[in-house]
């Protein structure tokens, strides 16, 4: 049996999950290579410690202080109860600043926000008359603050006004800030020249910090290399077939062994999941994995060499069935 | 089974000092099955709780101290996972088994808490026992022989700075595999991940954890 399927059947034959057969077989191998032997016993003896003294010995007072803790325990808040209250806050923000918006936007809101005393009174003499003529049954003579509570269905109390005045603290020039608001390009122009060139997908991609973009995936040219294990020559190969198959299929990568080369032998490759996920995202990226082995396993595949399209070896990997023929 | 069938299968009593009669419970109830427990609990009883404590509080503390590696956030998480049983114990819906249930609440909160730390770089896992001058190392209790006393807890230490320095999601499932005694088929249960790939994780993990174990204790040491 070769060195790196028996290293992978070690845990296998600790919790004596091998058929009789692969018992043999890989008790055959070992008793051969002295290294794997004491890779064995290592393996063995820190299974046998973790079962003899993994154990930890809980407080003696532990099982008091959970039932204290049990009883003294608040009756809990609902889960949702925060986030209505958060929703509610937010929807409440939300409808003041578009209430003050409107109103900062409004003839009749403007008037209010001046009379309220951002403005005093007596410097906008044109808003009681542009008031007047809003509301005819107001009287012209009187002053802004009684126009504007005459003018509304609901008239408001002198509190309100006041809040709304005190939003738009800075006292503003009456004509500057037409003339400003008449430059100042709209928001909403500003929003679609910002989807026209594509800026939030590269934000969002720069954010990602993904090394794989996805866009190389198309770029990738996936080759399989065929190994003969009996006179140890690997072949490339493209076989288009296969490479639909791994294409047109999906996958949950769940049982893919990465190994890394170190000149003849292969050793495995310490990846975190995240890595292990991108180097097969680039070999299969919808591929049912399952079916996937199948068909590789019909080809003899033991490699899959992923590579672009100038040649070079983007991710390299080699399938091992683990489990497939044990019972 | 209905409430009141339970009632007369359990002859169900409030006890109110349930702690202190907690060893007559134990004897009297030690044929109960969990789910039995579980049932009276959902009906309100505080007895079947406090036997569910009692017979699990050593599983779950010794998961907890494994994954998180201190004492103290151990008994935190200990309390705050029975409490959450307590509370949720009316959604077990009784369609896995009750340590299964059990297990993904322990592990939800070791990671919860492990991520807390992260978040907050604090370090979880103490060193290793005796290393500390000012925290003496922690002897087992009820063996004569001094030297042997010693020789496990450097074991006991070396197992936990081994697994302190393994991957969370490695050092989990070494953990229900090698010290809980769980089968693949529930740890895959347990952690909703394929079988095939829990086998991967736990041949892994034993090898890293044999490496590191490598450095601190000899082989001897290992077989003994």
């Amino acid at each position: 049996m070769d060195p790196f399927f028996t290293r992978n059947r070690m845990s296998d034959y600790l919790d004596n999950s091998l058929s009789p057969q692969a018992k043999r077989d890989f008790e055959e191998a070992i008793a051969n290579n002295s290294e794997l032997a004491e890779e064995l016993q290592a393996l063995k003896a820190t299974k046998a410690l973790l079962k003899e003294h993994g154990e930890a010995e809980p407080p003696p007072d532990l099982f008091d202080s959970i039932l204290n803790h049990v009883e003294n325990a608040k009756p809990t808040e609902k889960r949702w109860l925060p986030i209505v209250k958060f929703g509610l806050m937010a929807a409440a923000a939300t409808l003041a600043v578009v209430v003050w918006s409107k109103q900062d936007k409004s003839p009749l809101a403007e008037e209010t926000v001046d009379a309220g005393g951002v403005v005093s009174r007596a410097s906008t003499p044109n808003k009681p008359e542009k008031t007047a003529q809003a509301s005819p049954k107001t009287k012209p003579s009187k002053d802004v603050e009684t126009a504007t509570s005459q003018s509304k269905p609901k008239p408001r109390s002198r509190g309100n006004q006041r809040q709304v005045a005190s939003f738009v603290a800075p006292p503003v020039n009456p004509a500057q800030h037409i003339k400003d608001n008449i430059n100042a390009e709209p928001i909403v122009e500003e929003k679609s020249s910002l989807s026209k060139e594509n800026h939030l997908g590269d934000h969002l991609h720069l954010v990602s910090n993904d090394p794989v973009p996805k866009k190389k995936e198309k770029d990738t040219v996936v080759e399989m290399v065929i190994d003969d294990a009996v006179v140890g020559n690997r072949i490339s190969t493209n076989d288009p077939m296969i490479l639909k198959k791994i294409h047109g299929l999906k996958s949950n990568y769940s049982n893919l062994k990465v190994l890394k080369r170190n000149g003849d032998k292969f050793q495995p490759y310490s990846i975190s999941e995240d890595e292990h996920y991108r180097a097969l995202k680039l070999i299969a990226p919808t591929s049912e994995w399952a079916d996937l082995k199948k068909s590789l396993m019909a080809h003899g595949a033991e490699m899959i060499k992923v590579t672009n399209k100038k040649g070079q070896t983007v991710a390299e990997a080699e399938i091992e069935i683990l489990y497939e023929d044990e019972p | 089974m209905s409430q009141s069938a339970l009632a007369r299968k359990f002859q169900l009593e409030k006890r109110p000092k349930a702690r202190a009669s907690s060893r007559v419970v134990d004897f009297i109830h030690e044929d109960i099955s969990d789910l039995d427990l579980i049932r009276r609990l959902k009906m309100g009883d505080k007895t079947a709780f406090s036997l569910l404590v009692r017979r699990w509080q050593k599983t779950v503390y010794t998961q907890c101290f494994r994954q998180v590696g201190r004492k103290s956030i151990a008994e935190e998480l200990v309390q705050d996972i029975f409490l959450a049983i307590y509370r949720s114990a009316s959604n077990f819906r009784e369609e896995a088994k009750f340590s299964t249930w059990l297990f993904r609440i322990v592990i939800n909160h070791c990671k919860n808490k492990n991520q807390y730390g992260y978040r907050r770089k604090e370090k979880f896992h103490e060193p290793i026992e005796g290393s500390d001058p000012e925290r003496p190392r922690e002897l087992a209790a009820g063996s004569a022989n001094p030297e042997e006393l010693s020789h496990q807890a450097s074991l006991k230490a070396a197992i936990q700075d081994g697994l302190a320095n393994l991957d969370e999601k490695q050092r989990c499932i070494l953990i229900l595999r090698d010290i809980q005694g769980l089968s693949y088929d529930e740890i895959a249960e347990i952690i909703d991940t394929p079988k095939g790939t829990v086998k991967s994780r736990i041949h892994r993990a034993r090898l890293s954890l044999a490496e590191k174990l490598k450095t601190q204790i000899t082989l001897e040491d290992l077989e003994d």
